[in-house]
């Protein structure tokens, strides 16, 4: 990869080079010739947190750094990677904790991300940074695992009238509950995206496809490969690929995935219109990980010229920061209605964002105060306000 | 009941309940859920601990050992029934052919 005169630019290569899956004697030879040049450590390390990647930074320091990284950075590595695991241990003991309870309320929960992605990928909960606990349930029962989860401690991150829940059931995907005691976030599923996302994986067909695994020494079900190979793929697209750790979860999937069903990957992801968000996940896994793809999969990714300007795109800022909250949330949408190739999803996505409810967390709320019985007038007013909200940013360039 | 008295070749271990456990750098680091005490144990104890989630029993954990490590049997049974004398008091593991332990 040419060295760039960006700022940080030999760092960013450095940390892309430990993120590398395969490593070959040219990977090696590249990461001592990267570690012996000075790098701005403060900034190697911060920037490898951010982005998820401290244990994988680790990991290759351990092999191939001795003697070249200064001891200093092993010891602050160190340390951050035992807090990491300390924590992932934490998060893993109250999901099984959760899952229990759950079972026994008779309710089927499917544990996915977080610790179970990463026993799966890399058999211990160590090597991921995660921050929250996701859980699938079926729709009928996540009132109930809900109120078993404020029992429990939890706090909604809204509370809704019954007429808002149902709506909101109808078009999200997750309430968000948070504990003060050990600072853990539940993220409770009940299907995979919102109805303004037109996620590419529907939850009842993803019910019958469950697998059986293990989180620690508990068996659980969990998401078939190919599902989980989707759910990542457009997880991704959904946020931009804005973590450089979400690129090496999948691209770990796809290499320790010998016999993944590509014909039915393509077949599934061509019925939801999500072609161009596979290709572009793989050409991500390829470009940035090094992760070898099937020759006629390769070959199909690199033929998506969507795929490839979005990877292209993609790759140049993966290390910038947006300027605010906002830019983060336009670039996200607007990422996200490139990365689906057909035009009826856009107008679907775009459709469901702004005809609809609010969010209970959006602005609409504060902005208009009207009674709950004339709420159906923000179906009006929020795509005023978001034309209103994206216009400016346009003008201001 | 001394966990201790009970250790034969034959006795199979099991990971508690409330124990999870990670590796870390070739060692692994558990946590106990009740207590929300760690504990940390070297390469070789982490070896061990493997080997208990596999329900291996003592002698199949001896057994891995003398194959993976330079030591005479008499010293490595010595140092798996210290370690899994320690693991037991501290309830991060449990005999696993007595269910009401669970």
């Amino acid at each position: 990869m040419p060295l760039s005169v960006k700022p940080n630019a030999i760092e960013q290569e450095f940390i892309l080079t430990c993120a590398a899956a395969a490593y070959d004697e040219a990977a090696r030879a590249q990461f001592r010739r990267l570690a012996q040049r000075g790098l701005n450590w403060k900034y190697v390390l911060a920037t490898s947190e951010l982005h998820g990647v401290l244990p994988l930074l680790r990991a290759r320091i351990d092999e191939y750094g001795a003697g070249i990284v200064p001891a200093s950075v092993s010891t602050e590595l160190n340390r951050a990677c035992f807090a990491n695991a300390a924590r992932n241990l934490a998060l893993t003991g109250e999901l099984l904790s959760i899952l229990a309870l759950f079972e026994a309320e008779g309710i089927e929960a499917v544990p996915f991300k977080g610790p179970v992605l990463a026993e799966e990928l890399f058999g211990t909960v160590s090597m991921r940074q995660f921050c929250d606990i996701d859980i699938l349930v079926k729709p009928e029962t996540v009132l109930r695992a809900r109120n078993l989860l404020t029992a429990r401690g939890y706090t909604p991150e809204f509370s809704l009238t019954p007429a808002r829940e149902a709506e909101y059931i109808r078009s999200e995907h997750a309430f968000q509950l948070k504990r003060a005691e050990g600072s853990v976030i539940v993220e409770l599923h009940w299907c995979f995206g919102s109805k303004s996302q037109a996620f590419p994986l529907a939850a009842h067909d993803v019910w019958q496809r469950l697998v059986p695994g293990h989180l620690q020494t508990t068996p659980v079900k969990t998401l078939c490969r190919e599902d989980l190979f989707i759910y990542l793929c457009m997880h991704g697209a959904k946020h931009g690929w804005e973590r450089l750790e979400w690129i090496c979860s999948l691209a770990r999937l796809v290499e320790r995935s010998p016999d993944l069903d590509w014909d039915y990957l393509i077949e599934t992801a061509y019925y939801y219109g999500a072609l161009r968000g596979m290709y572009l996940a793989l050409l991500l896994a390829n470009d940035v990980c090094a992760v070898p793809l099937p020759q006629n999969i390769a070959e199909l990714a690199i033929a998506d010229k969507g795929a490839r300007e979005l990877a292209d795109q993609l790759k140049a800022r993966l290390f910038e920061q947006p300027t605010s909250h906002r830019a983060r949330e336009f670039q996200r949408h607007a990422f996200y209605l490139r990365s689906r190739e057909r035009l009826v999803d856009r107008v679907r996505i775009v459709w469901f964002s702004c005809a609809r409810i609010p969010h209970p967390l959006a602005q609409d709320w504060d902005l208009f105060r009207l009674p709950s019985r004339m709420s159906f007038l923000y179906y009006f007013l929020r795509p005023l306000r978001l034309f209103r909200d994206y216009s400016m940013r346009i003008l201001q360039g | 009941m001394n966990a201790v008295e009970k250790i034969n070749g034959t006795t199979v271990w099991a990971a508690s309940k409330n124990a999870v456990g990670c590796e870390v750098e070739g060692e692994m680091v558990l946590l106990d859920l009740q207590s929300g005490t760690y504990f940390g144990l070297n390469p070789v104890g982490a070896d061990v601990w493997n080997q208990i989630t596999q329900r291996k029993s003592f002698a199949e954990i001896q057994a891995y050992l003398l194959s993976q490590y330079r030591v005479t049997p008499e010293r490595c049974e010595a140092e798996v029934l210290s370690l899994i004398t320690k693991l037991a008091e501290k309830g991060l593991i449990r005999n696993g052919s007595d269910e009401s332990a669970q």
